[in-house]
């Protein structure tokens, strides 16, 4: 996790509107940050955790406009959107693309402050696991080439013996892989390994095959 | 008493008689001027006669040579006044040859006069014969040796005939033959007959009374003839003037036209009933000019007497229209028209006019502009409902950050201790964001206004900077980039600023509506204002749609012209009904690159181009 505040990120064409959202926020609290357009936004490259507060309706790069270019990015952050007025279809479209949350410009500031805190929340969390999964794979990646060959064998609950056999090696080679993977990606049993290696998404990108072609057999 | 004294004194009677007709026309008619000349030419025939009568009684030579010189006296005038009326009724003749007649016979006669008052006639009368004619009567004539001075009062009256016959083919050529012969020719017969009867008894080749009177009937009878066919002409001028002012009194109540005319010297009025009754006066009530304008509306009158008096001045028509309060309460729009007649001295002398009832029209065209007025507003409605939910948006704006502020106050005023510090700008933004709201829905409120158009100087850069405010959200919405520019220099115009809203507004829309209909092109308007000196400036509203059919072009102004599915297609209309009403115009075009271009101009400011 991240060390540093989390920043607000407001972006509004109305510089009344923007300056009186960021007063509310900073007075709740909150570190802010302003920006005039979409564009000016995205053209800053800082990666400080935090969240952004958009108004839909904006000249240039709208406020979907400004969505839809984030959703490149995996480490964007949760976007609330403020409206003066909402209409159905863009609301959908906003949400569909995971907007956080989709507020009139006239909503309570608890609901205001409600959503920007569950957008921190959540990009905290977002973090977070980023970071884990991060770890996680850095434990993974420390297997050797066989080592991995075992793991795929042993996540799909194969014994000792069918993994000897299919490799070709002794039952007490296949114990040492397994004693050595349980060490590196440090678990006990293995109903923990198998759920690290689906949170880690191994063997996920060229479903299960064995190197070298061949079907795995359930 | 024989033939002789009854036939020359009727001969004297006969030209007294006519003399004193065309005297009588000649005096009443200044234009008749030639009239008088002729009746001159009949009283020295008269007294011709007499003189010609008195030489055929005449007992001694002496007395035949004092008649004779009064005679040559008298036959001169005949013939100076004969050129001289030719000269006149025909309006031709050469100048020289009308004035070479009676000078030579002048040049004769002064030796009538001139020691050794000699005859002119003849150096000596030897004597008188008495010759008797039928009838029993008598008469005598003189005998004795021929002056040969004579010889100039005959070449004066052979360039008198000379005179005549050029003058009368001059006139034959001008087209009044009937004239030209008649009285030319009567003129001509005259002389001749004239000069060759007194040469043939002063040379002594016959005896016979001198008839220079006698002859002149000839032209009598000539003038005569003239004067029953001008009166028969007079009378049926005089018909067909009744006639025509018949048709004209039918035409007048027909049209509801009451004529009038004004005798600017004496200060007469003549007017037919119908105006008597337009302007409220009794049929027998005498009129003036200071009476006409009583007539009119107190408020009217000074633009009415202005009007009159330029008229005066300048010879241009009288053109006006007025209100007439008549005494029962009801007040009338006449429209008066008139012309200045001039003398010839280009003096004013008549204004002929008339006055026509117009009050209906007046009436229709108030409807109608109310009628367009209330469309006008209808429509201006309309186009705000389009903008309702971007001009919610502009609302929201000011509205949303107030709430804003005063939430963040809240939270200040709970810190602890309460951040107070941070109130001052709060309250501030607070109270500017209120003004905002509040100017919205000013400009909202007076769109929606109902009124009628009241021109004053307005700045061209607020007109279109409020349509830019308008149209903002709306744009942003519609992702159409909304272009601005009022140059510097640009001078006021003159304009109603709700009516001038609603045709930028109207073409502002039509423009984004034109780009939504053409996916392809880029998304852009530009409204720009220009002015290159004179006294108008001009706005462009430009759209990167799809541009208008060249068909189309000429008719997209017309009522219920409208090429969306569901536009009325009055927008355009109203628009340019009410540039026309700022005397502006409104007109399409398209762009050389893509889409069209409407302009419309208005009026500068005069006060503002000075400074």
């Amino acid at each position: 996790m991240s060390q540093s505040l989390p920043v607000v990120s407001i972006v509004d064409d109305d510089p009344s509107f923007l300056k009186a959202v960021s007063r509310l926020l900073h007075a709740a609290g909150y570190a802010v940050r302003t920006f005039s357009s979409a564009g000016e936004f995205l053209a800053q490259t800082t990666d400080t955790p935090g969240c952004l507060v958009a108004d839909l309706h904006m000249p240039g790069l709208s406020g979907l406009d400004l969505q839809t270019a984030l959703a490149q990015d995996p480490q964007a952050p949760p976007v609330i959107f403020l409206t003066g007025q909402g209409d159905i279809a863009t609301t959908v479209r906003a949400m569909r693309q995971g907007a956080e949350d989709f507020l009139t410009k006239d909503a309570p500031k608890a609901i205001l402050l409600k959503a920007v805190e569950r957008a921190l929340d959540r990009d905290a969390r977002q973090r977070a696991e980023r970071v884990r999964l991060q770890e996680l794979r850095g434990r993974f990646d420390a297997l050797t080439p066989r080592e991995r060959e075992v793991l795929q064998h042993v996540v799909l609950g194969r014994l000792n013996k069918q993994i000897a056999s299919n490799l070709g090696v002794s039952e007490r080679m296949v114990k040492l892989h397994r004693t050595a993977i349980t060490t590196k990606v440090q678990v006990r049993s293995v109903a923990e390994l198998t759920r690290l290696v689906q949170d880690a998404g191994l063997f996920e990108e060229n479903t299960p095959t064995f190197p070298g072609g061949f079907q795995v057999r359930r | 008493m024989n033939w002789i004294t009854i036939a020359w004194p009727m001969v004297a009677a006969a030209c007294l008689t006519l003399g004193l007709i065309e005297l009588r026309i000649g005096l009443a008619r200044p234009a008749d001027a030639a009239r008088l000349l002729f009746s001159v030419s009949a009283f020295a025939t008269a007294t011709v006669c007499g003189i010609e009568l008195a030489i055929m009684q005449a007992d001694s030579p002496d007395q035949v040579k004092a008649l004779l010189r009064w005679g040559d006296i008298g036959v001169g005038v005949m013939i100076a006044s004969l050129t001289a009326f030719i000269w006149v009724y025909f309006r031709s003749g050469n100048k020289w040859l009308a004035l070479a007649g009676p000078g030579l016979y002048a040049a004769g006669v002064i030796f009538d006069f001139l020691p050794p008052r000699r005859s002119l006639t003849y150096l000596q009368i030897t004597g008188l014969r008495t010759v008797e004619t039928f009838g029993g009567a008598s008469y005598r004539v003189a005998e004795g040796v021929p002056n040969p001075l004579n010889v100039l009062p005959y070449l004066g009256a052979l360039m008198l005939l000379v005179f005549v016959v050029d003058a009368s083919l001059r006139l034959a050529r001008r087209g009044a033959r009937r004239r030209a012969l008649v009285v030319g020719g009567s003129v001509a017969f005259w002389v001749l007959a004239a000069i060759a009867h007194s040469a043939l008894i002063e040379s002594g080749i016959v005896q016979m009374p001198y008839l220079f009177s006698v002859s002149y009937l000839v032209i009598l009878l000539a003038m005569t003839y003239e004067l029953t066919t001008d009166v028969s002409a007079a009378a049926r001028l005089g018909r067909e003037l009744q006639e025509s002012e018949r048709r004209m009194d039918l035409a007048g109540a027909a049209a509801g036209l009451g004529m009038w005319s004004l005798d600017l010297t004496s200060d007469e009025v003549w007017a037919t009933a119908k105006t008597r009754s337009l302007l409220g006066f009794a049929e027998t009530e005498s009129l003036n000019q200071a009476r006409l304008m009583g007539a009119v509306h107190l408020e009217d009158r000074d633009a009415v007497r202005v009007a009159f008096e330029t008229s005066l001045r300048n010879g241009r028509d009288f053109d006006v229209e007025h209100r007439v309060q008549i005494p029962g309460g009801e007040t009338r729009w006449i429209a008066a028209r008139g012309r200045v007649e001039r003398d010839s001295g280009r003096r004013p002398i008549l204004m002929r006019g008339v006055v026509l009832d117009i009050s209906a029209q007046r009436r229709s065209q108030l409807d109608l502009q109310q009628l367009q007025g209330q469309l006008a507003h209808t429509s201006r409605v309309s186009m705000m409902g389009q903008l309702a939910s971007a001009l919610a948006h502009e609302l929201n704006q000011p509205l949303g950050a107030i709430l804003r502020n005063a939430e963040a106050a809240e939270l200040f005023l709970q810190h602890d201790p309460p951040d107070l510090d941070e109130l001052r700008p709060i309250l501030a933004d607070i109270r500017a964001d209120d003004q905002r709201a509040r100017d919205v829905i000013e400009r909202l409120r007076a769109l929606l206004k109902r009124r009628s158009i009241e021109p004053r100087a307005l700045a061209v850069a607020d007109l279109l900077g409020n349509i830019a405010m308008l149209t903002r959200a709306d744009a942003a919405a519609r992702r159409v980039t909304l272009e601005i520019e009022s140059g510097s220099g640009l001078p006021q115009v003159m304009g109603d600023w709700v009516h001038l809203q609603q045709v930028l507004l109207n073409l502002v829309l039509n423009a984004m509506d034109a780009i939504d209909e053409s996916p392809g092109n880029s998304r852009q308007i530009a409204v720009r204002a220009r002015y290159s000196g004179g006294r108008e400036v001009e706005v462009a509203v430009s759209d990167s749609g799809h541009g208008i059919l060249p068909e189309k072009l000429g008719i997209i102004f017309e009522p219920f012209f409208t090429t969306k599915e569901n536009g009325m297609g009055i927008g355009l209309s109203i628009s340019r009904t009410i540039i026309e009403a700022h005397g502006g115009r409104i007109w399409a075009e398209n762009s050389h690159s893509e889409g069209a271009t409407f302009r419309f101009t208005l009026p500068a400011a005069v006060e503002s181009l000075s400074s």
